[in-house]
C-alpha cells in the first residue's frame, strides 16, 4: 500500500491478492472490506528503484544498452536494445526464452515483449497473451491491433475518452484518418494519443537513455557453470583484456578507464574499475592494475556466470617509435605513468599527487597538490620572491611582535615555542586578487611576506595580513606562518 | 714498511674518508634524523640538493597526517633547489604500511631518483627490503625519523640534519644569505663518520663545506657537485 493524496491505496499485488479480486490503485479501506484478513506492507519506492537498477545492471549481459522504462506506471519495466546481438544467443526467440528462464530462476516474475519499437514491445509485454510475445520484424501493426488502447501508454483520461467513442482496440485507432483523430482530441490528450501511436508504430523516434552508457570497446564472455574462484576470474579477465587490447590496437586508441563486471547467478552484478594516468593498451600493464586493485574486491556471491570488460574512457594512442639513440625519455615517462597507475589503483587517485600550477599571485592558489593523473603541462607563473620548501596550508596563526608597525617581526611564538628573529628580509607585498574575489568566503587582504631566521638557523616564511596605515575598518593585522625554507 | 704513525683504535674510524664522496647519493637506504618541522625543511633541502642533477622523479611518501603536521612540499621551493615541478610526486596514503608499500613500488619502477618516506615505525625487515630494492633500481631511499627509534634499521647511513645560521648576505647585513645545515653522519656501513657544516649555493646548485677543509685538508675551499 502507499500513502497518497487520496488516502492509502494498493501499490502492488501478489498473485494471491489478484486471485481474490483486488485491483491496483484500489483504496486500502475497500480492499480490507473485500478481504478482511488482508496483509499489507508500506510501499518502498526507493528500494524498488534500487532493485530495478541492480537488475538493469545484470541484464547488461544480454545487451549493452539497458534503460529503465520511462513509462507512467512507475518502476517496473526495463527496455533492452537487442539490435545486432540476437544471433549471439541463437535468435530473438531463443534469447527471450533464455531471459525468461534466467529471470524465473532469480525469482523475478517477468513478461517479455519483443518488437521493432520500444512502444510496441511495452504493449506486448503488458497486454500480450503469453508471458513471451514476439512481433516479427515489420509486423508491429498487426500484433498491436487486438490490444486495448491502454497498451499505448496513455493517461487515464485519454483512455476514458477513447472508450467513450467506442475505440477500445488499437486496431480501431490505426484505421481512422489522423486528421479526424486529432480533431476529436483537441485538448491536451490529442497530441499524446497520436504521439504514442506513432511511437508504437515506429513513425516517431523514441530516444531512451541507458542506465550505463554503452561503451564502444567491450568484451564479454559467458560460462557454462558459475565461477566462484577468484583465480579463475583473474585468468578469464586476462583473456578478456587480451581481446580488448586487440580491439583498441585496431583503432589506435588506449584505455583511460576500465571496468570489469561480473554477472552473478543471483541477479546482481559486481564490478571493479581501474583508472589510468595515461592511455595504455599494454595487456600486462592493464592486468597488473586489476591485480593491484585486487580481484578480491569482487563479491562473487554464489558464483558468476558471465564476465564483461568495458573500456569506459579511451583516448587516441599512436604507436611510438622508441629511439635507437641514447635518449631514453619515452621509456622513462612510460615507467612513470605505469608507476602512477599502480599507485592510484591501490591507494586511490586522491593519494597520488603532484603540483598543479595556476596563474595566481597567492602562494596557496599558485600551486596546489592535485591528482597526478589529471596534471596539466601549464607553464609556471613567474614567481618573483623566494618560496619555501615546505608549505602550511592553511597558514598557521602566530603571535608576533614587530619593532615597527610595518616592519618584520622581532620575535614570534609558533607552535607554543618562542623564537627570536635575528635576520629578516622583505617584505614581498602580495595584493588581494580582487578580480577573483567573487564568491570568496571572506575578503582577501594585502599580505606582507617576510623571510625570517631565528637564532638556531630555522628559516621561516611569515606574513602579516592587512596593513596598519590603511583607512580600512577591518580588524587589526594578524601574523601567519606560511612555510619553511631549507 | 711501517706506517709513519698510527692512531688509537677508536679514532681510526674517524680518520677514514669523510669528504665529497660521503655526501654523494648512494643507491640504497639512508636514515635521516631531524628534530622538528624546521629540521625537516633542512633535511629535505639536503636530500633534494643531492639528486638535483638526475632527471628522474623526486617522490615524497608519507601518511596524510604527516604532511598536514609538517607542511607539504612546495614545487616553487623545489625549483630554487634546481628541481622542476613535473619531477615532484607526492604520495599521501592513509597508513604507514601503505606508505612503505608505495615506497617499494616507486623504487622498483626505476622512475624515481629519490623516494623519501615519512615513516616512523619501520621494522628491520621492511628497511632491509627497501635497501635491496633501492640498490637494485639505483635510486636513493630515505626514511625520515623525527622520534628516537626502537627497532634496528638496515640503512647504509644515518644522517642527523639541523639547520644552522645562514651565511652572511653579501649585500644586506640584516638578511639571511645562503642556507647552511649541520650534517652529522653518525653511522655508516663504509666506515665514514663525521660532522660538517654545509652551505648550499642556489646559483650553482652546489654544496660547500664551510668550517673545515674538504678531502681531509688536501684542497682548500673545495666544493663538489651535488
Amino acid at each position: 500500500m502507499e500513502r497518497t493524496s487520496e488516502g492509502l491505496i494498493l501499490h502492488a499485488l501478489n498473485p494471491a491478492a489478484r486471485a481474490l479480486g483486488l485491483k491496483l490503485r484500489q483504496s486500502h479501506a475497500d480492499a480490507c472490506a473485500i478481504v478482511p484478513g488482508l496483509i499489507s506492507a508500506p510501499a518502498e519506492r526507493l528500494e524498488d528503484a534500487k532493485a530495478l537498477r541492480r537488475l538493469a545492471g545484470w541484464m547488461e549481459r544480454y545487451s549493452p544498452f539497458v534503460s529503465l522504462d520511462p513509462g507512467p506506471d512507475g518502476l517496473e519495466g526495463l527496455v533492452l536494445d537487442l539490435t545486432g546481438g540476437q544471433h549471439l544467443f541463437g535468435g530473438e526467440t531463443a534469447m527471450a526464452r533464455a531471459m525468461l528462464t534466467s529471470l524465473k530462476g532469480l525469482g523475478v516474475p517477468a513478461r517479455i515483449g519483443v518488437a521493432d519499437t520500444p512502444g510496441a514491445a511495452w504493449a506486448l509485454a503488458r497486454y500480450g497473451e503469453a508471458p513471451l510475445t514476439l512481433a516479427p520484424e515489420g509486423e508491429a501493426r498487426q500484433a498491436l491491433a487486438d490490444l486495448p488502447v491502454a497498451a499505448l501508454r496513455l493517461d487515464a483520461s485519454a483512455i476514458q475518452l477513447l472508450n467513450r467513442f467506442g475505440l477500445r482496440r488499437i486496431g480501431a485507432l490505426t484505421g481512422l484518418p489522423r486528421a479526424a483523430l486529432a480533431r476529436r482530441f483537441q485538448d491536451a490528450g490529442a497530441f499524446d494519443v497520436l504521439q504514442r501511436l506513432d511511437q508504437a508504430l515506429g513513425h516517431l523516434p523514441e530516444p531512451l537513455s541507458p542506465v550505463t552508457a554503452p561503451s564502444v570497446y567491450r568484451t564479454h564472455r559467458g560460462f557454462a557453470d558459475p565461477m566462484t574462484s577468484l583465480d579463475a576470474v583473474a585468468a578469464e579477465a586476462s583473456a578478456l583484456i587480451d581481446r580488448l587490447v586487440l580491439c583498441l590496437e585496431g583503432d589506435a586508441v588506449g584505455a583511460r578507464r576500465l571496468e570489469l563486471t561480473g554477472f552473478r547467478v543471483d541477479g546482481r552484478t559486481t564490478s571493479l574499475e581501474v583508472r589510468l594516468s595515461a592511455a595504455s593498451r599494454r595487456a600486462a600493464h592493464l592486468l597488473r592494475l586489476f591485480k593491484d586493485k585486487g580481484f578480491e574486491r569482487l563479491d562473487l556471491g554464489f558464483g558468476i556466470d558471465a564476465l564483461a570488460l568495458c573500456a569506459r574512457a579511451t583516448e587516441p594512442l599512436h604507436a611510438r617509435q622508441t629511439s635507437t639513440l641514447a635518449d631514453a625519455d619515452p621509456a622513462r615517462s612510460s615507467a612513470r605513468d605505469a608507476l602512477v597507475d599502480r599507485l592510484s589503483a591501490r591507494l586511490g587517485e586522491e593519494a597520488v599527487l603532484t603540483a598543479h600550477l595556476a596563474q595566481s599571485w597567492l602562494p596557496e592558489t599558485a600551486e596546489t597538490l592535485g591528482p597526478y593523473a589529471s596534471r596539466s603541462e601549464a607553464s609556471p607563473h613567474p614567481a618573483v620572491g623566494p618560496r619555501p620548501l615546505l608549505m602550511f596550508n592553511p597558514p598557521e596563526p602566530i603571535e608576533a611582535v614587530a619593532e615597527l608597525p610595518d616592519g618584520a617581526p622581532a620575535r614570534f611564538i609558533w607552535r607554543r615555542a618562542a623564537r627570536r628573529v635575528l635576520r629578516a628580509s622583505g617584505p614581498e607585498r602580495l595584493g588581494p586578487e580582487w578580480w577573483k574575489e567573487r564568491g570568496a568566503r571572506r575578503p582577501q587582504r594585502t599580505r606582507d611576506y617576510y623571510r625570517v631566521e631565528d637564532e638556531h638557523g630555522g628559516r621561516y616564511w611569515v606574513f602579516r595580513e592587512g596593513l596598519y596605515d590603511s583607512d580600512e575598518v577591518d580588524p587589526p593585522p594578524s601574523w601567519w606562518m606560511h612555510g619553511l625554507f631549507a | 714498511m711501517p706506517e709513519p704513525f698510527s692512531l688509537p683504535k677508536e679514532c681510526a674510524a674517524l680518520s677514514r674518508r669523510f669528504d665529497a664522496a660521503a655526501f654523494a647519493p648512494v643507491a640504497g637506504l639512508e636514515d635521516l634524523c631531524v628534530e622538528d618541522a624546521v629540521g625537516l625543511a633542512a633535511g629535505l633541502g639536503f636530500l633534494a640538493a643531492r639528486v638535483r642533477s638526475e632527471p628522474r622523479l623526486v617522490a615524497f611518501v608519507a601518511p596524510r597526517f604527516w604532511f598536514a603536521e609538517r607542511g607539504r612540499p612546495y614545487a616553487y621551493g623545489l625549483r630554487a633547489l634546481g628541481i622542476a615541478a613535473p619531477r615532484l610526486l607526492v604520495v599521501a596514503p592513509r597508513t604507514e604500511t601503505e606508505a612503505l608499500w608505495a615506497m617499494e613500488e616507486i623504487l622498483r619502477s626505476g622512475a624515481a631518483a629519490l623516494a623519501m618516506g615519512g615513516v616512523e615505525t619501520a621494522s628491520l625487515v621492511a628497511t632491509r627490503r627497501l635497501d635491496l630494492i633501492a640498490r637494485g633500481a639505483g635510486a636513493a631511499a630515505v626514511l625520515v625519523r623525527t622520534k628516537p627509534q626502537n627497532s634496528l634499521s638496515a640503512a647504509r647511513r644515518r644522517w642527523r640534519l639541523t639547520p644552522a645560521p645562514s651565511a652572511p648576505h653579501p649585500f644586506d647585513a640584516k638578511a639571511s644569505g645562503a642556507s647552511r645545515w649541520r650534517a652529522i653522519l653518525d653511522r655508516s656501513r663504509d666506515g665514514a663518520h663525521g660532522e660538517a657544516l654545509l652551505e648550499y649555493d642556489d646559483e650553482t646548485f652546489r654544496l660547500h663545506l664551510v668550517d673545515r677543509l674538504a678531502n681531509n685538508g688536501l684542497a682548500r675551499g673545495a666544493s663538489f657537485a651535488a
